[in-house]
């Protein structure tokens, strides 16, 4: 997978789609072998890529589409006591402390209340599967390879505990998801033949830049199999870079530089303004 | 539609919803001498901009546009530069004040709280006090101006006031403590409220000052200018929530609109003017006001928010 990460869009679709020959083409070789063997153990791998290493966020900027595809190889044919291959994407962006409030009546004015606070909560949180996570896997096991749909909203923070967490964590989830950084898509993700799949994720207007996890999770018959991993970085293009940089290395300097742009904006208008009416 | 990415605020937004913004805020600005702050931060935030970035970069904007209607009413005569240098100093001394304030109410929580209550008391005392004058006006139109009563009270104190200084453009000799003390307490209320405090600023010059409506607007944006340039500087110091791309995007609607206003503003007859000025002050804090009490909807019952100051810059690594 490191090898493919450095490849490009176009050398990826033909990793994939090699691969998904070659997971089609080995069980050929068995069935030359003498006919009832004991039944082989099946092993499957996965192999999985990005439609983009990165993603760059110019000025014009105005959301984007992820496309996860890849394939799953295995050692023979499946048959149908193999029960169900499933796979589950999930895609965390960087994480920010988020602070809850619930409104409540004091005086007859409505003020800000009860508080909740979400110390670890992704800016970006997606997750896409062939089928309901309960279903694709335990709990315990949910847990164990760090997949869940309720993750955004873990409480962790036990200073101000509110009573009833769960409200708070859901009013969190439901801004999140109007806002387009939250979604939960059950049957999200394409399986073709048990072997390719795919799919597809939109990445909003108002992402953030850092590093963005993409998590890709098999499972079969209820157990896992396997995961793999991508980090994609979500950069600014040069232009925004410099100022968010420079706004956070040379905050005085860049504090300056916006009131004078202001001013000679200001001056420049009033200027034209002065020879249009003349 | 063309959206464009804000670096700072890191959403990206509607170009010609942001010039559209832009304009109308910077209208208001060159029509009333107000800097339109009060208006522009609501909207902004509206518009999907983080609150803490809106109310800095509210106050780039302001600077910008109020520069440019404060030159147009330069060359018209309408300036009183020695009263907006001792009003500017003072407002400068009030808006550090107000940071600190501020700072303070955030710490003790409950800053929207503050924040609204002080909109909706002042714009509407203000707005209240507006209305009623133009109403009168209006009363007495066409019949001569009643001769001025007997100084009251308050105006025989004033008078009295030591320090006093002759003001030429304003054809008016008084002392320095009235300005000085309008001046940082427009200071105070432009920090903690975010805005440039023109709607405060206009009124207490006509009525407290009593200083001519001709150089009432200017002498006001001479203050707004420098008061916002300096909570700019500090905004972007302290918290760095300016977001240089959304303000000049927002002046470029801004200063055009400002001088669209101030041209219409000097054909504007006294009385329409602050009627027009008085209607839209109050129509903002009854708005304010009815959200305050109003019960809110499901979706509004919870506030939800990044915590302050933890932006791209504190997120580093890239």
């Amino acid at each position: 997978m490191a090898q493919g990460r450095k490849m490009n869009r176009a050398a990826k679709l033909a990793l994939g789609a090699a691969a998904s020959l070659a997971a089609l083409w080995t069980p050929a070789a068995p069935a030359q072998e003498a006919a009832p063997a004991p039944r082989q153990r099946l092993e499957e791998r996965l192999i999985s890529a990005l439609s983009d290493e990165e993603i760059t966020i110019q000025t014009l900027y105005a959301g984007s589409e992820l496309l996860v595809f890849g394939a799953v190889e295995r050692n023979r044919f499946i048959t149908e006591r193999d029960g169900e291959l499933d796979i589950a994407i999930r895609i965390r962006g960087p994480t920010e402390p988020l602070v809850v409030w619930r409104k409540e009546r004091r005086f007859g004015l409505w003020v800000n209340g009860a508080r909740a606070r979400f110390p670890d909560a992704p800016r970006y949180y997606a997750v896409a599967s062939t089928r309901p996570l309960s279903e694709m896997l335990s709990a315990a096991q949910r847990m164990g390879v760090q997949l869940t749909d309720l993750e955004p909203v873990k409480l962790i923070d036990a200073r101000g505990e509110p009573e009833d967490p769960q409200s708070f964590q859901r009013a969190a989830m439901r801004r999140m998801e109007r806002q387009g950084v939250y979604h939960v898509a059950p049957e999200g993700v394409s399986l073709r033949g048990e072997t390719l799949f795919s799919a597809r994720f939109a990445l909003p207007p108002n992402i953030v830049s850092g590093e963005y996890d993409v998590h890709i999770v098999m499972a079969r018959n209820g157990r896992y199999l396997e995961a793999s991993r991508h980090l994609m970085p979500v950069r600014l293009s040069g232009f925004e870079q410099a100022l968010a940089r420079a706004a956070r290395e040379r905050p005085l300097l860049y504090g300056i530089g916006c009131v004078l742009a202001a001013i000679a904006m200001g001056w420049t208008a009033s200027e034209i303004f002065r020879r249009v009416r003349r | 539609m063309v959206s464009i990415y804000l670096p700072i605020a890191e959403t990206s937004v509607d170009l010609s919803l942001l010039l559209g913004i832009g304009g109308g805020v910077g209208f208001m600005s060159g029509l009333f001498g107000v800097g339109g702050g009060f208006l522009l931060t609501p909207l902004l935030i509206f518009a999907n901009v983080p609150p803490t970035v809106a109310v800095a970069t509210g106050g780039n904007h302001v600077a910008g546009s109020s520069f440019s209607a404060l030159l147009t009413h330069w060359r018209r005569g309408g300036v009183d530069p020695r009263m907006g240098t001792v009003l500017l100093i003072a407002g400068v001394l009030g808006s550090a004040t107000g940071v600190r304030i501020f700072r303070w109410l955030v710490e003790t929580g409950q800053v929207d709280l503050v924040v609204a209550l002080s909109y909706v008391t002042l714009l509407g005392v203000v707005g209240a006090l507006m209305l009623a004058e133009s109403a009168r006006d209006w009363l007495r139109r066409g019949a001569p101006p009643p001769p001025p009563g007997p100084p009251s009270r308050f105006e025989k104190f004033i008078r009295r006031l030591p320090f006093k200084r002759h003001f030429p453009r304003s054809a008016l000799t008084i002392s320095l403590i009235p300005p000085l003390l309008i001046g940082f307490a427009v200071g105070v209320l432009s920090a903690v409220m975010g805005v440039g405090g023109g709607f405060v600023m206009v009124p207490a010059m006509l009525y407290i000052l009593k200083m001519p409506a001709r150089v009432v607007v200017g002498t006001s944006l001479m203050q707004i200018t420098v008061v916002a340039a300096a909570s700019t500087l500090m905004h972007a110091y302290v918290n760095q929530t300016v977001d240089v791309v959304l303000a000049l995007v927002l002046l470029v609607g801004g200063v055009v609109g400002a001088q669209i206003g101030a041209i219409f503003g000097a054909r504007l007859r006294a009385e329409r003017f602050q009627f027009l000025l008085a209607a839209l002050v109050l129509v903002t804090a009854g708005r304010l006001a009815y959200d305050l009490v109003a019960r809110p909807g499901p979706e509004d019952l919870y506030v939800i928010r990044h915590e302050e100051g933890s932006g791209a810059w504190r997120r580093g690594g890239r």
